[in-house]
């Protein structure tokens, strides 16, 4: 199966550590999103998108849903319908409430153009989100249980991001896995992983270098 | 032993109908409450931290966010399965519900002022227009083999969809020239909107919720015109 987009993006990051779990072969392909030739294949237009027969998944839920559907084991979730419910409430949670939240910090990282107000509105959508996350996690250590899942494989790269986007550059948002018992444990179990400690590192280079582009320009 | 799952929410959201939809395609009974305190109060917070509507409770557990409180409904109760067997009509039915959710339901907000001709930012308009244009192709590619969202019978995208449907025709598509009904323009989700009234747990599910949305819709009126007072 062919994986369109690149490491650099969240989203991409979660269908190759989701892939990585399982044990499957992605085939990493470049595609400029803007591109007629790429939009006559996915017409959203956006990556990731999994090329399966010549046909179009697109949105990274639904393509590491299919993987998981087309290779069921070893398993991406957990066994029980709840553990299930659980990590796939941590993926809702960075889609719908943390990836909003870290996007009003992309248009502030220069101190000089801040807007105060953007910022502390910002700030507390994050700190309401780690209570989210708090909520719905399960035991532990990882999202769930003792082995990483979909949720953490969408939260990961997610926190990466906020690491290098937010917390190096915003000196009054506070790190919670440092400050949160919770995401401290599971932070340190995503990052001990032998699947994900190197992959987020990758993807953690790759943001950065995506990040000096921009900047940049 | 599972218990009977309860859900709380109204039904005249399209997020509440997409669980009650699909919960009868699963011919399962649902006991439905309203939120305690209302929709982002602290006591339903209590129940669910993000304060959204639906909810669902079931042996102890509290499932938040309308699509994995379905996936839920179909991992716990085995039969019947909604989800097809073939994992690629499963991948077109979710995504049919992601394009609902990322595509369709966010326009619908930013044309309530404009409703009246009158009074009407017709760059808004033009804009919000194309936007359901686009949305609407999506659907269109991403369907799977019909009539339904992905094969012969509904399941999760089709409840997604069709609450959207029920509410863009009753607040948007007559009063927007601009903005065509897909279920008759589009002959793919014109197939798939006959198909929907041909089956007969979607049939009462979309009836049900359009009797809802109507009725909510008259209460909100009242309430503006008394406050107009």
């Amino acid at each position: 199966m062919k994986l369109y987009g690149a490491l650099a993006s969240p989203f991409v990051a979660r269908a190759i550590l989701f892939a990585k779990i399982k044990g499957v072969d992605l085939e990493l392909a470049a595609a400029s999103p803007s591109s007629a030739e790429y939009r006559a294949f996915n017409p959203i237009g956006k990556i990731p998108a999994l090329e399966v027969d010549g046909k179009c998944i697109a949105e990274s839920e639904v393509i590491c849903e299919y993987i998981e559907d087309s290779h069921p084991t070893p398993s991406g979730f957990p066994a029980d319908a709840f553990g299930r419910a659980q990590s796939r409430m941590v993926s809702r949670v960075v889609d719908l409430y943390m990836s909003p939240a870290v996007s009003k910090f992309a248009r502030q990282v220069n101190p000089e153009k801040r807007d105060a107000a953007v910022v502390t509105a910002a700030l507390a959508d994050l700190e309401k989100v780690w209570t989210y996350l708090e909520s719905f996690m399960g035991e532990g250590p990882f999202a769930v249980g003792d082995v990483p899942t979909l949720g953490d494989c969408t939260l990961a790269p997610y926190m990466k991001m906020t690491q290098i986007l937010v917390f190096s550059n915003f000196a009054e948002a506070a790190d919670p896995t440092e400050t949160n018992p919770r995401l401290k444990t599971w932070w340190d179990a995503v990052n001990a992983d032998p699947n994900f400690g190197p992959t987020l590192e990758e993807y953690g280079t790759a943001f950065e270098q995506m990040m000096r582009f921009f900047q940049k320009m | 032993m599972s218990s009977k799952p309860k859900l709380w929410g109204s039904i005249a959201s399209p997020y509440v109908a997409r669980v009650t939809m699909f919960a009868r395609l699963k011919h399962l009974e649902l006991d439905i409450e309203k939120a305690p305190g209302g929709m982002g109060s602290d006591e339903f917070k209590k129940i669910n931290i993000t304060g959204k509507i639906p909810a669902l409770e079931h042996n102890g557990h509290v499932i938040a966010e309308c699509e994995t409180i379905c996936e839920y409904l179909d991992d716990a109760f085995a039969e019947p399965k909604v989800a097809p067997a073939e994992p690629m009509l499963r991948a077109n039915s979710r995504m049919i519900a992601r394009i609902t959710d990322l595509y369709v339901a966010p326009h619908n907000t930013p044309l309530r002022p404009h409703k009246d001709p009158a009074n009407r930012d017709q760059a808004v308009v033009d804009s919000v227009a194309k936007e359901f244009e686009k949305a609407f192709s999506y659907v269109e590619n991403f369907m799977g083999p019909g009539p339904f969202a992905a094969g012969d019978k509904p399941g999760i995208g089709d409840c997604a969809l069709a609450p959207f449907i029920c509410l863009l025709q009753q607040t948007v598509f007559p009063h927007f020239d601009e903005i065509p009904d897909p279920t008759v323009s589009n002959p793919r989700i014109k197939l798939w909107w006959e198909a929907m009234h041909s089956h007969s747990e979607a049939k009462a599910g979309v009836e049900e919720y359009d009797a809802a949305l109507r009725e909510f819709l008259v209460y909100l009126n009242n309430l503006m015109a008394q406050r107009a007072k």
